[in-house]
């Protein structure tokens, strides 16, 4: 019985910890778009930031995750946003998105690197659920973080 | 476990304990340190009082118009004589683009749909309009081929013995796909450290014999299996003389390695920048590998050493020496640096700064008659510029024509 116990507490800590480290990077950037002055429209329910460098891997499914839900990306809507930071070449980005043109998504080329999010944010591709303008949760591409394609369902 | 002798039971146990359990505490924090330490590898030719003046610091501009389709972002590049005349060539998006130096104008498009992918960091050498030698980085396949992509010759570079990868090459500007007499030379950089190998585990460059498929392994410096040095530090630059000896050069050693042909070294020799005191070697921390920022930002962090180039039009060779860049965010590796111009028995000749123009101008170094290009930083994408910079005629007279 007492270690049954012992295992409902471990498993609780364990939850509370992984939901505060969510809120925690979700405050975090928040707090950084704060500093920069970064407002986001209270209508974008989705930010998808993708950077230029970094994981190469991790950005490959980004532009993956981007090509497969070009629809709901799409210039015609306004609820889901591409933001490509950290931008090289726009040739090479048009290049890496193949037949998707850059102009048919609600995107930003964001040349002055404002949304290259501080140190472990700004090597991977991170969707960003926001709520009146306010991040809410944050869901990071990386090699030890699940699939961005487990998220589809946010897209409305 | 070792904080398990320490509990107070133990402590009041025993006194002679207490002290064994110190020792080891003291043992282990000396161990940790140890761990952490820097290895640093002073410069013997430090603050040489050196010609600076050789090269005309004042440079004209090549430009080269490349259309919407093309980037400018390229990573395997020649500049190529034939016939009579100087042509640019570089690799992008699975073709190689020919343009006339002179009147600028695109004048060829290799395919290379033949010869694999060809994505970053596959490269190519241009011997002559029926001999252009590529390799694709995915599939590590050596190919041989015309001017109009069609395949005269392959191999696929495995190890005969065991089947495996023998390197993993990569072929950027600082290190061109060379091919002389025969032999094509490639280099690659341990992932990780290559202090962890010996040199029959790991090497920096092979020589492809192409028609026999002999493969001759070239190993790093010393210095590098002894030191741990990170992942950006163990970048290999190379070169090939006009005596065909290899030549071999690693960022945080102020020395060139030479070898044979056939693989035997020959010498080493100080081609060291007046500028750099000393590189260091850290064994990097966890948190060094995590972050790919982290590890760009620790190799921008200080000196170190990037390509060598052997310039036939005046039996010269050029290293470049890259210095500290604290200020890096994002982007491209933007760094101050100077050429080290050495004659062809690697005697240091002069050093020249590029300091100032950090901006504008990128170690990638082209030989030319009487002088050498550098690749400019692009500030549009439709265009490829290079900084064309001469030897003053009397450092040519004193020092190069002799």
């Amino acid at each position: 019985m007492k270690h049954f116990l012992y295992c409902v507490l471990g498993i609780l800590l364990i939850v509370v910890a992984s939901c505060s480290k969510f809120k925690d990077q979700a405050e975090i950037l928040q707090r950084e778009f704060s500093a920069k002055g970064l407002s986001v429209d209270p209508s974008i329910e989705n930010l998808f930031i993708i950077p230029g460098g970094g994981c190469g891997g991790c950005v490959a499914a980004g532009i993956d995750f981007l090509t497969e839900n070009s629809v709901k990306f799409s210039i015609h809507q306004t609820k889901n946003k591409a933001i490509f930071t950290n931008v090289g070449s726009i040739k090479l980005l048009q290049r890496s998105l193949e037949d998707m043109d850059i102009d048919s998504l609600n995107s930003t080329v964001d040349k002055d690197n404002l949304y290259l999010t501080k140190e472990y944010y700004s090597i991977y591709p991170i969707l960003l659920e926001m709520d009146s303008g306010i991040i809410k949760n944050v869901h990071i591409q990386s090699p030890k973080t699940e699939p961005l394609t487990y998220f589809s369902y946010l897209l409305k | 476990m070792l904080l398990r002798p320490f509990s107070s039971r133990v402590l009041k146990k025993n006194g002679s304990h207490q002290a064994f359990h110190l020792v080891w505490l003291v043992v282990a924090i000396l161990f940790l340190f140890s761990c952490q330490s820097e290895h640093v590898v002073e410069n013997p030719s430090y603050q040489d009082g050196r010609d600076s003046t050789l090269v005309n610091l004042n440079y004209t501009v090549k430009s080269f118009t490349i259309g919407d389709s093309i980037s400018n972002l390229f990573e395997s590049s020649q500049i190529a004589r034939i016939g009579d005349q100087q042509k640019f060539l570089f690799l992008d998006n699975h073709r190689i683009y020919q343009f006339d130096w002179v009147s600028t104008l695109l004048e060829h498009v290799i395919p290379l749909d033949s010869v694999g992918s060809m994505d970053v960091p596959s490269g190519f050498a241009y011997i002559g309009q029926d001999s252009i030698v590529t390799y694709d980085y995915s599939s590590h396949l050596l190919s041989l081929i015309d001017s109009e992509g069609q395949i005269k010759a392959s191999k696929i570079l495995i190890n005969p013995a065991n089947g495996n990868a023998v390197i993993d090459p990569e072929i950027f500007n600082r290190s061109r796909l060379a091919y002389v007499d025969g032999k094509i030379y490639l280099s690659g950089r341990v992932f990780g450290l290559v202090s962890d190998f010996s040199k029959d585990e790991r090497v920096a460059s092979v020589g492809v014999e192409f028609q026999s498929y002999e493969i001759i392994p070239f190993p790093y410096s010393d210095l590098y299996y002894q030191i741990p040095f990170g992942l950006y530090f163990n970048t290999v630059s190379h070169t090939v003389d006009d005596k065909n000896r290899f030549l071999l050069g690693f960022p945080c050693d102020h020395y060139v390695h030479r070898y044979s042909p056939g693989g035997e070294k020959i010498d080493s020799l100080c081609v060291g920048s007046k500028y750099i005191f000393n590189t260091v070697g850290k064994k990097p921390s966890a948190e060094f590998f995590s972050n790919n920022n982290n590890r760009v930002k620790a190799f921008l962090s200080q000196c170190s050493y990037d390509g060598l180039h052997f310039d036939k039009y005046s039996n010269l060779v050029y290293r470049v020496a890259l210095f500290p860049n604290p200020n890096w965010e994002a982007g491209r590796f933007k760094q101050p640096f100077s050429i080290i111009i050495a004659d062809k028995d690697l005697n240091i000749l002069g050093e020249t700064p590029v300091f100032r123009d950090v901006e504008n101008l990128t170690p990638n170094i082209f030989p030319m008659d009487r002088g050498f290009a550098l690749e400019m930083i692009p500030h549009d994408e439709n265009t490829i510029s290079f900084a064309c910079f001469t030897f003053t005629d009397s450092s040519y007279s004193s020092h190069i024509e002799r």
